[in-house]
């Protein structure tokens, strides 16, 4: 088991706090999403993982260990930090020899992974010349290079076209159900939302939401109710245990019953219903609502790209 | 990690950018213009005295202050790039115990340097021996002078190297790094040597002592300032690196 764990870290920059005494588990043979805001601390919160960066306050440990301890730690950790982070002038075979070299790992090691990112035929280009989507390959190899069981990707699809995204996606779910552990940022909600058993999501380096993807859209999706009887209805089903959002006079919205359940326990108390539609966030939605970006821009960008900005 | 596998990791570094032929090429300019002075350069009187006799010969061929200046940009250029281009993420990431990556890289730099220093002095050698000739001069260095002078060019250059890496390492940027090392390389010292009492420690004239072309400290204490120019600032880029973010 491989989990990774940061207890109580803070980090300040020049009196700006970056992380904010934040606490996350991120669980082996899962993929776990992290997402925040631009700025949200979701970098340097990887970077501390990996040593890069040290935390004023708390533990960062991966699988009980802190990265630096580990004496081969690319065959524990594969990351993606930067997608850009490679001489421009250098082949993509050459920047993969150097980091197998350092760590110890054999060369027929690389041609098997340029095959795995098809980059068999630009292997021998100088990465100047590579698109972004190259460049991700290049550093998805990079953190498969030592074979390692746990991956921290920080927004490993950008560049990436909707194949290679697939490609990707099926690379995750295929390494974290024979157990591995992928801690992977992203900005492409919608691609998480495909993509992540688990979410983790920040804020001004604070904790805002935490739990399977499952559970937190199913926690946000309700009911919408429109009855005469408005006041009738929200007593029985708050008896059952649900969460009403009044709307206007005859409308309300309901959480935490199912829209059967609804229309089951309404014709038990022998009320009339006008309307009764089950709404589902989707994973966009909710993030708006946990970060509170509500600038109208922003979130109508979001909205068309399926990502954040 | 062993460290010949980060040594090796580092010297492949260098040699799979166009760095060191950049600098051989910057070599070859210097060798160069040393061919063009013994064919066509003169004293004041008009004669070619500085190649007269074999201490003359001597001074002109000693490449080991060349050989420093050069490879200290070189290596100034060589550590500060992995911040410029960010791959010292990655250095740092198969690396976490960071002195080992940076040790390694001294190391391999210090032996590029050392090359890119032995090949000045070989082509500076080789340079004299076609063209004195040529303006009907014998060579007239020993077997002895000649060794002599190709060794402290190649320690000169590896110092150099390794004294460019700890300035590239604290600034973190090439081009501040090239400036901080001309800086320290160029245009300190002829300043000390004019406005201080005593700078006979300072990179030429410890150089040229071991090189048996100058007069200074002794040899044994010239050798030993050459290595203080390579090891403080190593030394000091090591502590900071080794504290700092990488952010």
């Amino acid at each position: 088991m491989h989990k990774l764990e940061l207890t109580n870290i803070t980090k300040r920059y020049r009196g700006a706090t970056v992380v904010d005494n934040l606490s996350i588990t991120v669980q082996s043979g899962r993929v776990t999403g992290f997402l925040g805001p631009n700025g949200a601390g979701k970098s340097t919160t990887m970077k501390i993982l990996l040593g890069l960066v040290s935390p004023d306050k708390g533990e960062a440990l991966i699988g009980g260990r802190r990265y630096r301890d580990f004496d081969k730690p690319t065959r524990m950790v594969g990351a993606i930090l930067e997608s850009d982070a490679f001489h421009p002038g250098r082949s993509g075979r050459n920047h993969l020899l150097i980091l197998a070299d350092a760590a110890g790992i054999l060369h027929e090691r690389i041609e098997d992974l340029l095959r795995l990112v098809e980059l068999e035929d630009a292997a021998d280009r100088k990465v100047g010349g590579y698109s972004l989507g190259m460049r991700q390959r290049l550093g998805i190899a990079v953190a498969l290079l030592g074979d390692p069981p746990i991956l921290v990707l920080d927004e490993p699809g950008n560049g990436l076209d909707p194949a290679g995204m697939r490609w990707l996606r099926d690379l995750l779910k295929t390494r974290a159900a024979s157990g591995n552990t992928i801690f992977v940022s992203s900005h492409l909600l919608a691609e998480m939302e495909h993509l992540a058993d688990d979410l983790i999501v920040i804020q001004k380096g604070r904790l805002v939401r935490t739990g399977t993807i499952a559970e937190l859209l199913t926690a946000a999706s309700s009911v919408s109710v429109r009855t005469p009887s408005a006041a009738g209805l929200i007593a029985v089903l708050e008896a059952a245990g649900g969460v009403i959002k009044v709307q206007d006079e005859e409308s309300f919205l309901v959480r935490n019953l199912l829209a059967a359940e609804i229309g089951a326990r309404a014709l038990s108390a022998g009320i009339e219903l006008h309307e009764l539609a089950a709404k589902s966030s989707s994973l966009e939605e909710l993030f708006l609502t946990w970060t509170g970006s509500t600038h109208p821009q922003l979130s109508e960008h979001m909205i068309k790209e399926g990502a954040m900005v | 990690m062993t460290w010949s596998l980060l040594v090796r990791s580092e010297l492949r570094k260098i040699a799979t950018t166009k760095l060191p032929m950049v600098f051989l090429g910057i070599i070859v300019a210097i060798v160069s213009a040393t061919a063009t002075a013994i064919l066509a350069g003169h004293d004041a009187d008009g004669t070619k005295g500085f190649i007269s006799s074999a201490t003359d010969q001597q001074s002109l061929l000693a490449f080991g202050t060349n050989a420093m200046m050069g490879a200290g940009l070189f290596g100034a250029i060589a550590a500060a790039r992995e911040y410029d281009h960010r791959t010292v993420i990655s250095m740092f990431l198969v690396s976490p115990r960071r002195h080992q990556a940076m040790l390694a890289q001294y190391v391999a730099l210090f032996l590029t340097g050392g090359l890119l220093g032995l090949a000045g002095g070989v082509l500076t050698i080789v340079a004299a021996l076609i063209c004195l000739p040529m303006v009907d001069f014998d060579f007239l260095l020993s077997a002895g002078a000649v060794i002599r002078i190709l060794a402290t060019a190649a320690l000169a250059g590896g110092v150099g190297a390794v004294l460019g890496a700890g300035v590239g390492a604290l600034v973190r940027n090439s081009a501040g790094a090239v400036t901080a090392a001309v800086l320290l390389l160029i245009i300190a010292p002829p300043l000390a040597v004019q406005f201080l009492n005593n700078a006979d420690w300072v990179p030429s004239t410890v150089v040229n002592v071991i090189s048996g072309v100058g007069e200074g400290p002794s040899v044994a204490a010239s050798l030993a300032i050459l290595a203080g120019w390579a090891v403080v600032p190593a030394i000091v880029a090591l502590f900071f690196v080794h504290r700092r973010d990488v952010t």
